[in-house]
């Protein structure tokens, strides 16, 4: 893969590989490390790059493993997200932004609350829109487990969301 | 596909029983991308933009931009490297050939003298032409070996200044 590949490739699921990293270290700072540390590993691998049939789930799956290191390594808590963080918001006034800003910060604290299996499944697959057979790759399970901690997490999010007295939604 | 709020209940319960294609969380995310939907749907809606928002977080600039930076001067060196191999590798094949044209010359210049000397003399027996036969062969080995010698000797060094390199 050359450098021109690598740019036109690589560089634009940056932002994937970022959010996937965010949802497990939970650090604004160290997500952006670990994604620095994965694209200068892809490009180390590049001529070996070849061999791999789908390159996106075979970067999700070193983005998750340095992301796994770094978590333990600096023993953070899993999908805490950082109240500093900014979304791009729809709101139109400022009643509306808090509002936006208040559901997101429960829905996050939803998600973070299911095991970090569930986590990374809902990040790939309801975020990123990858398929079982990609996100398979990335975690290193297998089809059938992708399905059923699917199933589980979309299970508890929906009982969640039916307990609106708890969240407000 | 547009789908009307009865599929859309339907969709509902595939997507939460794990059942949904990607097309179909697609048109569920459209579906409550909707600004003005009724009030049973609020619960929904909310998580469902929530989905679509998360996608809109993106990386800093300047990590791209360290990346790139961390990976170009190593592309430099690569090229630099194997200019330096190449060049080698044309020194060492000049090496070769100008030894064996100096092996050639050699041999060219042992054969003009061994006709020139054939015009001369006469031997006057077979003993003293047996003589003269093996001193003139010894001359031509001995002559080969040092030619050899110089090529193999250029050979070996250019292959030390290659493995110096690597």
């Amino acid at each position: 893969m050359s450098l021109k590949d690598f740019t036109k490739r690589i560089l634009p699921i940056k932002d994937k590989l970022y959010r996937f990293s965010l949802r497990i270290v939970g650090n604004v700072a160290e997500a952006e490390d670990v994604v620095q540390e994965v694209l200068i590993k892809i490009w180390s691998k590049h001529q070996e790059m070849a061999q791999y049939q789908n390159v996106e789930a075979w970067c999700m799956k070193l983005t998750k493993n340095l992301s796994i290191d770094k978590l333990r390594s600096k023993h953070n808590r899993v999908g805490m997200l950082p109240e500093s963080y900014e979304l791009t918001s729809k709101a139109s006034t400022p009643e509306e932004l808090l509002q936006a800003k208040d559901t997101v910060a429960q829905i996050r604290t939803l998600i973070a609350e299911l095991p970090e299996k569930q986590q990374m499944i809902i990040q790939l697959r309801d975020i990123e829109e990858m398929s079982y057979q990609e996100i398979a790759v990335a975690l290193e399970i297998s089809m059938d487990q992708v399905k059923t901690n699917l199933f589980r997490a979309r299970k508890k999010i929906r009982a969640q969301l039916i307990n609106t007295e708890s969240y407000g939604l | 596909m547009d789908y009307n709020q009865d599929q859309i209940k339907v969709l509902l319960e595939k997507y939460w029983e794990g059942e949904t294609s990607l097309a179909e969380e697609q048109a569920l995310k459209t579906f409550f991308a909707q600004p003005e939907l009724p009030a049973i749907w609020q619960e929904e809606q909310a998580y469902f933009q929530f989905l679509q928002q998360e996608k809109s977080i993106s990386l800093t600039k300047e990590v791209e931009a360290n990346v790139l930076a961390k990976i170009k001067p190593q592309r430099r060196s690569l090229t630099r490297r194997s200019l330096v191999i190449n060049l080698l590798k044309a020194a060492a094949i000049t090496l070769v050939f100008w030894s064996g044209m100096t092996y050639l010359q050699q041999a060219n210049s042992i054969e003009n003298k061994i006709l020139a000397w054939e015009d001369k003399y006469e031997p006057e027996s077979p003993e003293e032409a047996y003589r003269q036969t093996k001193a003139a062969l010894y001359l031509l080995s001995s002559t080969l070996n040092k030619g050899t010698n110089k090529a193999v000797k250029s050979v070996q060094r250019v292959q030390e200044s290659t493995k110096v390199l690597k």
